[in-house]
């Protein structure tokens, strides 16, 4: 199977010419990121509404949007997908939406994304309150798609998948977009942020489906007292496997993230030889693609969340005030704003997919 | 009760309500920090203990119910912690792990630093008893694969606790996960069940 891409019609994000509104640090804005808009036959874009984000602050937004009909009220498989994102993402997450608990399409705003319609829950910096930063909100929304700040790699995260192997759409499946921005001295936004995801069509009429495994471990802490610690946990996934791509999140505390084939029954920790994923770079991690690891039958991923304790740019106050155990140990506990909070969020995309996409916690 | 076996274990001690197991590591040395609690020439002592849904701390009895808790972030996980003698707390790697008694298998294992503090009993318990931090979240559900559901079936709880010195102690119990009925048990039971699969609608 080959990926294909038409150049049909271009559409240019002028990047540098939506407005400065950062100003506290050196990155540069880059040239703006072009995505070609597929034809039906070849897919389709979402391209978010783009939207300030004042200096020193972050805005973490949650789109939704529907599935088009592009085979004529018949499923399609996708099977390469290409995003991009304006300087200043820190990450950029697909879920196809299940349960609703406090994070409702329908109490979204009506937003145009692209041709489509859809809503948005703005979430802004209100991590203590607005349901677009409660993960559990979205615990069983199977991961579809994910890339994180393009720092030095330019704008594009462009994920072809393994031959053969696409992943399932159907038509008005609902899709939520989150996109989380930020800009502050260490990960600056210096224009509007600018968002765009392509999915091209697979020609494969019956191919292997791709799973997804989203894991995450939250309670968490990286204190002043205890500056090294390291949280490690795994995830069974569903039969023998192929892992084809992986990328890891954690904030500027985040020291090395890596992930090991795991046999599902030692608790000894993973030979390197076993590793298939590592990124030291909290800001820039790396999305890797064609890693094609086998995990046998009854196994599945072990990951490790390495972290060194650094104090808050604005002091230890925010930091005490966010956590629970009001410990005054200035200890970094899990969600929230980057400056204020960690995370260890672990994501993989495997085939066959088997008999469901995987969520760990 | 029973103690699972491990290399380093000394001496094994069972108590009434809750599983002891104690360990060993490096000669013993005055504690250079932290908040070591016991004695220094002995061999560390721990018991299990589990954090209910209300944030109380319950002995681990053999072969009893385990609460299923909902975490920040979904799903169902067991909190499970120690209570520590000659060791030091401050921090303590816990590594905890769900297995299935049958096979072997492991359903979820993990790994974290956690920090106790002295009880008024001269032991060591988990800080913030109420909070989770200082607890193994130990996964439950969802977990694929397993071919069998998890709520109201038996597995073996493996928890093995090393302080910075090296000192080791670890324990094992039967422990059979259990829906909070006072809850969402429709819920919880739907995402433990052996065919969950993600997304699919629950009560």
């Amino acid at each position: 199977m080959v990926a294909r891409r038409a150049a049909v019609v271009l559409v240019v994000v002028p990047g540098l010419l939506t407005g400065l509104v950062g100003c506290g640090g050196s990155q540069a804005a880059g040239p703006p990121w072009v995505l070609d808009v597929p034809t039906s036959d070849q897919g389709f874009q979402l391209r978010l509404p783009n939207f300030e984000v004042p200096y020193a602050s972050e805005d973490q937004r949650c789109f939704f949007v529907q599935v088009p009909d592009l085979a004529g009220g018949q499923d399609f498989w996708i099977d390469h997908v290409r995003m991009a994102t304006s300087a200043g993402s820190h990450h950029l997450n697909v879920f196809r939406v299940r349960t609703i608990v406090d994070l409702d399409p329908a109490a979204g705003v009506p937003v145009k994304i692209g041709p489509y319609d859809g809503t948005l829950v703005d979430g802004g910096d209100d991590f203590a309150n607005n349901p677009c930063w409660g993960s559990a909100n979205w615990a069983d929304w199977p991961l579809v798609a994910n890339t994180q700040s393009p720092v030095d790699g330019g704008p594009y995260t462009d994920w072809v998948l393994p031959d053969g192997v696409a992943f399932r759409f159907s038509p008005g499946e609902m899709l939520m977009v989150q996109a989380h921005y930020v800009n502050s001295s260490i990960q600056p936004t210096p224009v509007d942020a600018e968002v765009g995801i392509n999915f091209y069509r697979s020609a494969d009429a019956t191919p292997i489906e791709l799973g997804t495994m989203f894991g995450t471990q939250q309670s968490i802490r990286i204190c002043q007292s205890n500056p090294t610690p390291t949280f490690s946990g795994t995830c069974r996934l569903p039969g023998a496997v192929t892992v084809t791509a992986a990328n890891g999140h954690f904030h500027s505390r985040g020291r090395d993230f890596s992930m090991y084939v795991w046999d599902g029954t030692s608790t000894d920790h993973p030979p390197s030889t076993d590793q298939f994923y590592e990124s030291r770079s909290w800001n820039d991690p790396v999305m890797a693609t064609g890693i094609d690891r086998a995990v046998p039958d009854g196994g599945g991923v072990w990951w490790d969340c390495s972290y060194q304790w650094s104090p808050p740019m604005g002091g230890c106050d925010a930091v005490n005030a966010k956590d629970p155990e009001q410990a005054n140990d200035c200890c970094y506990v899990f969600g929230g704003t980057t400056d204020l909070g960690e995370h260890c969020n672990a994501f993989v995309y495997y085939y066959p997919k088997g008999s469901t996409d995987v969520f760990c916690n | 009760m029973q103690l699972k076996a491990h290399p380093f274990r000394l001496s094994p001690i069972v108590g009434a309500v809750a599983i002891a197991a104690c360990g060993g590591g490096p000669p013993a040395s005055a504690p250079k920090s932290g908040c070591f609690t016991g004695d220094a020439t002995a061999a560390p002592v721990i018991t299990l203990v589990y954090q209910t849904p209300a944030g109380a701390l319950t002995p681990v009895e053999d072969g009893s119910a385990a609460p299923l808790v909902v975490p920040p972030q979904g799903g169902e996980v067991l909190v499970v912690g120690v209570r520590a003698l000659n060791i030091d707390g401050c921090p303590l790697t816990i590594s905890s792990s769900l297995v299935m008694p049958s096979s072997g298998v492991i359903a979820s294992f993990e790994r974290r630093p956690v920090t106790l503090q002295p009880a008024s009993d001269g032991w060591l318990e988990p800080k913030d008893p109420t909070g989770l931090a200082n607890f193994a979240n130990l996964p439950a559900c969802p977990i694929v694969g397993l071919g069998q559901m998890i709520d109201g079936e038996s597995f073996r709880l493996d928890v093995e606790v090393e302080d910075l010195a090296g000192r080791q102690a670890s324990a094992s119990a039967t422990v059979v996960p259990t829906c909070d009925t006072a809850a969402d048990p429709a819920g919880c039971a739907c995402l433990c069940a052996a065919d969950y699969v993600l997304g699919s609608a629950c009560p």
